[in-house]
């Protein structure tokens, strides 16, 4: 597991000690590993939870990492990644997801791009199932075959 | 150590001992319930599919390939909140009433199917009947949901199974912290506690877990 002291984040850093309450905007990657409430809108930027991030806010991001606790609608335009540490508890419109074993979620799921894609990218990017030497996942079969 | 303490210490990786080097290398299962969802599912989109299972990325990426919507709550993690915890003499235990006041609120028939996994064999025997009950509730007619049986209680605790989709009728299964199973229901158990499924059907299998797929 991700830990504080391990952690690094991405971008500009709201560190731990650090509290927002209000409406957070930018056009660079951001890593929150201390406690906001309210929204972010980084349509164009990667946003990552830290550890001991806390947010509760709806969140527009480019990608989105979660190692700590997000709670609130997430729309994110390509990837998110929750982490081994890490908690959702919201709706989220994606592109792309990857969860790691031990990861926590709790809402919807709407991915938006064609659907043989996502699963077979999110089967590659999937740590729990990359790590396995199974042939590559098939195509579901038409029904009545 | 009692229910409670158990699933708290296994859902959160501190059981000990930890799992075994070859139990936790993943294993390819046939699935035929799997294969009659999938059947079910490729035949309409947009439906409304519930996964009460640990996440699981690929479980979440199938049902979206099938070009249906997800919905997940990990129900078994969610029971061993402190906040649905009552204390008795035979210490701390779930208190039903509270725990699905939090938990599995969907409106009445707005669900198209249901996976469960086996995490009913891991919850009180108190619990099943209501929650079992609430989901069909939710369930819209001709909905389907799949769920695991072990067919023994083994005498000691065995990895808990997560099941990852793999593609239509296989399953990854990767061990996890050991579990001890609640107790294991038979058959006419398991027909009594789907009552208000119109449709049960058994799928028999040489690992001792019996697949159950239900319809509303």
């Amino acid at each position: 597991m991700t830990t504080s002291a391990d952690f690094r984040g991405e971008g500009a850093v709201l560190g731990k000690t650090i509290q927002v309450q209000g409406e957070l905007t930018g056009e660079e990657d951001l890593t929150i590993d201390g406690q906001l409430r309210g929204t972010i809108h980084l349509p164009n930027q990667r946003l990552t939870v830290g550890p001991l991030g806390k947010i509760q806010a709806n969140v527009t991001a480019r990608d989105l990492v979660v190692y700590g606790q997000l709670h609130g609608n997430v729309q994110v335009q390509d990837r998110v990644e929750i982490k081994k540490s890490g908690s959702v508890l919201g709706d989220m419109k994606l592109a792309r997801i990857s969860i790691e074993d031990g990861a926590y979620f709790k809402g919807n799921i709407d991915i938006q791009v064609k659907p043989a894609a996502a699963h077979a990218a999110a089967i590659a990017g999937s740590p729990a199932v990359a790590s396995t030497a199974l042939p590559a996942p098939a195509k579901p079969k038409p029904a009545g075959s | 150590m009692d229910w409670l303490q158990r699933v708290r210490s296994a859902l959160s990786g501190d059981a000990a001992p930890a799992v075994p080097a070859a139990a936790a290398k993943p294993t390819l299962r046939h699935s035929n319930g799997l294969r009659e969802l999938t059947r079910a599912w490729q035949r309409e989109e947009g439906l409304a599919i519930l996964d009460l299972g640990p996440t699981s990325s690929a479980n979440i990426s199938y049902v979206s390939s099938l070009g249906q919507k997800v919905l997940h709550e990990d129900l078994l993690l969610a029971s061993a909140d402190s906040r649905f915890q009552i204390s008795t003499e035979n210490g701390p235990e779930l208190n039903t009433a509270a725990f699905l006041a939090a938990n599995l609120n969907y409106p009445a028939d707005s669900l198209d199917g249901a996976l469960l996994w086996d995490l009913l064999d891991y919850l009180p025997a108190d619990t099943l009947q209501p929650l079992v009950s609430r989901l069909a509730q939710s369930f819209k007619p001709g909905g389907m949901a799949l769920a695991y049986f072990h067919a023994v209680a083994e005498p000691t605790p065995q990895p808990r199974l997560r099941y990852h989709i793999h593609d239509a009728e296989h399953l990854e299964l990767r061990a996890g912290p050991p579990l001890p199973i609640a107790r294991a229901l038979n058959n006419r158990a398991i027909e009594r506690l789907f009552s208000d499924f119109r449709a049960i059907k058994f799928f028999l299998a040489r690992d001792h877990l019996r697949e159950v797929l239900v319809t509303k």
